[in-house]
């Protein structure tokens, strides 16, 4: 089984690596700067940050909650980037560090709201990598699902999940309790997730 | 009749409402142990849960590029996906980061305009520092800067923080914690003491697996890259609760004069310890002076020699110099305060067969090496370790030229000088998890060759009885250091030069070093400066032992 990686992950005998020890007021070995590395790991941050978004709101559930996780994860796989072993998976490597923020993170909320625990949490994480295949797929779907949604909810979706938007604001804009709207889009985003399913199916045939 | 219009696809009504709770932040505990055992026992409940929060994740992805619309009765807002798709501030960040490859290092706290954080009233603010490091870029806070809520991350030095309410707190690098309000914060690894007046507001310190109020009293706080916490009571009393893995909370009330520790594992329970108040820091080091480039655990070097004497017969490789020669032993420790606990003893002798290498090491958290040198091969040095470098080639000379050839102007090459395998740099450390002594080594200035406990060396450690420090005593086969053919000679005057690296109490962070053995021409001393063969001490090989008193010379500290 997958094995999620440390935050910050063992290199190979990497001289790059040292930089920051230097930093660190401790040192062991010689530095060098590779512009070229740093700007194909800038490349990898940029194309896999929507894959390390969707990692972490399997962990959070809550989007402000993984935008911050997302920011900390990608400054974190910034400052360790001469750790990185190019020849290996970004994505996974960076969900690792991604993991270890959710890890941080959980025991703070769980006194304000109720969390899954960390080991089922580990347990998600390392199936969810796996299962990228066919996420990917159901998010190919995903398109012509919306598109088939009726007017009013495809609406609402747009506004309820639009930067900035809260449900209590859409809610109150709407003349309606946030009860009403959570109760609509639970309602909406199952009839996306049942059409997803069905049309996989169909494809598949 | 459309695709939407059909019935659902036989997902249970109940774990869609179980998930949605859970998002909305409505879950109750009954329904997350509901939730929890779905998950584990039921695999289709799992990919249903994945599937669902990918779904959730990927509207948020789709939407994210759309301003919160006033509703409109027409509802006629619709996006193309590649308006859809428009970029959200992680993709500031992305800009951000692609901008600092070209520019310096501005990457901390919303000094890039690319890098937003919340922006938040001042909860605290920076008293002083010492030998402080903020950020990756190192850059520095000045005392009295106001301090919003946010994370900060200390790399290295002390600093002092007071809290709206009058609670101070002294972190010790490295240090990652986040400014919670102004009566909160959270550790997430370091060290950090809280003091709060009798008549404050309580203060809350949160780590990974605690929840440590202060009731009026003093306290410190650890935590390790695992998470593990520590907490010691110096006075008053603590409310600590240690969160456990079924998120459960065990509250207990500490007094002045416990220590405690809620480790990360799951299953752990909250453990008293039995450690004193020296693991933390409690009084600011007023009298360190404020070096360039000085950290808290840190020194001038005072010497520019080791003296290498003869070996007597019979040496045994055990931990114990008590039958060494340590006429030529140097002895060198950190600045103050921390002179007492941070120090070494170093010695090195020498036969036809092999080096020798002693030294006893004052470390308040000795042996705690924990790094996984297979995995990790170059961070073997910093859960704490001796590392001595040494040239075995006279022809090398003495200052040495040969330096990193990192250093050397872009497109100017390696110089024979800079890659001689005569030139060796020695981790010497004990590596706490397989409990025995390691050797690794790395050759020329550009550690190239590196090998990990090769054959034909012996080592031994032994912790100090008070548990304040170590002995290391190695014995090295010159055929290891390339000089097998002609190992040094009585008279040989060759580069060398030490360092010590200590760790935090896991044994995997560097929280300083010391080094000496100096080119007296390299003052004041960098760190840096051990990639510059010019700026390594000299090692010289005497003929005889016994040196006369004073051979050993250092300069006073500084």
């Amino acid at each position: 089984m997958y094995q999620l990686p440390r935050p910050i992950d063992g290199p190979e005998h990497n001289s790059q690596s040292r930089d920051h020890d230097v930093s660190l007021g401790c040192a062991a070995g010689p530095v060098t700067r590779n512009e070229d590395r740093d700007k194909d790991f800038a490349q990898r941050i940029v194309s896999a940050q929507d894959r390390v978004f969707r990692f972490i709101m399997t962990q959070v559930c809550n989007s402000s909650d993984a935008e911050d996780l997302l920011q900390e994860t990608l400054i974190t796989a910034w400052k360790n980037r001469d750790r990185f072993d190019s020849s290996r998976d970004f994505v996974r490597w960076a969900c690792g560090i991604a993991h270890n923020h959710v890890r941080n993170y959980l025991p703070k909320k769980r006194s304000g709201a109720v969390s899954l625990s960390i080991e089922l949490l580990a347990q998600l994480a390392r199936a969810h990598l796996e299962d990228e295949g066919v996420l990917e797929a159901r998010r190919r779907v995903l398109t012509g699902c919306l598109a088939k949604l009726p007017k009013r909810d495809r609406t609402l979706i747009e506004r309820c999940y639009a930067r900035g938007a809260t449900i209590n604001g859409v809610a109150g804009r709407a003349g309606k309790s946030a009860n009403v709207v959570y109760k609509a889009l639970r309602h909406i985003r199952a009839a996306l997730h049942d059409c997803i399913t069905r049309t996989l199916r169909e494809e598949a045939k | 009749m459309t695709n939407m219009d059909q019935p659902p696809t036989g997902i249970p009504a109940e774990w869609g409402e179980l998930v949605d709770a859970l998002c909305s932040g409505t879950l109750t505990p009954a329904g997350r142990d509901r939730l929890e055992a779905l998950l584990w026992e039921n695999e289709a409940a799992r990919r249903f849960y994945l599937n669902y929060l990918d779904l959730h994740a990927q509207l948020h992805v789709e939407m994210r590029g759309r301003p919160a619309l006033p509703l409109q009765p027409s509802g006629s807002h619709h996006y193309p996906p590649s308006v859809a798709r428009a970029p959200g501030w992680w993709l500031g960040l992305a800009a951000a980061v692609v901008l600092l490859i070209v520019t310096p290092l501005v990457f901390w706290r919303g000094k890039s305009p690319q890098l937003p954080l919340p922006a938040t009233d001042t909860v605290a603010t920076l008293v002083e520092s010492v030998g402080a490091f903020w950020g990756p870029e190192g850059r520095a806070l000045q005392p009295g800067e106001p301090l919003p809520a946010g994370p900060l991350e200390l790399m290295q030095g002390v600093t002092r923080i007071r809290f709206r309410n009058g609670v101070e707190v002294v972190v010790e690098g490295p240090a990652s914690l986040k400014l919670v309000g102004p009566r909160q914060m959270f550790l997430g690894s370091g060290r950090a003491v809280a003091r709060a007046s009798k008549t404050s507001d309580d203060f809350i310190i949160d780590t990974p697996q605690a929840q440590l109020t202060d009731l009026g009293t003093e306290f410190g706080v650890g935590v390790g890259p695992s998470g593990d916490t520590d907490v010691y009571v110096f006075e008053g009393a603590v409310l600590a609760d240690f969160k456990q893995s079924d998120g459960q909370m065990d509250q207990k009330r500490l007094v002045a004069g416990q220590a405690w520790r809620m480790g990360s594992r799951p299953g752990t329970q909250p453990k008293q310890l039995d450690c004193g108040p020296e693991q933390f820091l409690r009084a600011f080091p007023a009298r360190y002076a404020r070096q360039h480039g000085a950290g808290i655990l840190y020194n001038q070097p005072r010497f520019d020699t080791v003296h290498v004497v003869p070996a007597p017969a019979g040496v045994s490789i055990d931990g114990d110099l008590s039958e060494w020669d340590q006429s030529g032993a140097f002895e060198s420790a950190c600045r103050e305060p921390y002179d007492t606990n941070y120090y070494v003893k170093g010695m090195m002798m020498y036969d036809a067969r092999r080096l020798y290498i002693g030294a006893h090491v004052g470390d308040p958290a000795p042996l705690r090496n924990a790094v996984d040198p297979l995995a990790d091969p170059s961070n073997s040095w910093r859960g704490g370790s001796v590392v001595v470098r040494l040239s075995t080639s006279k022809a090398l000379g003495w200052p040495m030229e040969g330096q990193s050839p990192g250093l050397h102007e872009p497109g100017k090459g390696f110089r024979p000088q800079d890659v001689s395998d005569n030139i060796i740099h020695l981790i010497l450390w004990y590596h706490r998890p397989t409990q025995r002594a390691r050797l690794k080594l790395d050759y020329g200035m550009d550690f190239h060759g590196s090998v990990l406990d090769p054959p034909g060396w012996e080592g031994a450690f032994q912790a100090d009885a008070d548990g304040q420090g170590y002995t290391l005593e190695y014995a090295i086969p010159w055929s290891l250091l390339h000089a097998d053919q002609a190992p040094p000679a009585a008279g040989d005057e060759l580069a060398a030069t030490w360092s010590v690296h200590w760790s935090d109490l896991d044994g995997r962070l560097c929280l300083g070093h010391l080094t000496d053995v100096t080119n007296p021409a390299y003052r004041p001393y960098k760190p840096s400066n051990f990639q510059r063969g010019g700026s390594w001490g000299k090692a010289i090989y005497h003929a005889s032992g016994n040196l006369r008193p004073g051979t050993v010379r250092g300069e006073e500290s500084h």
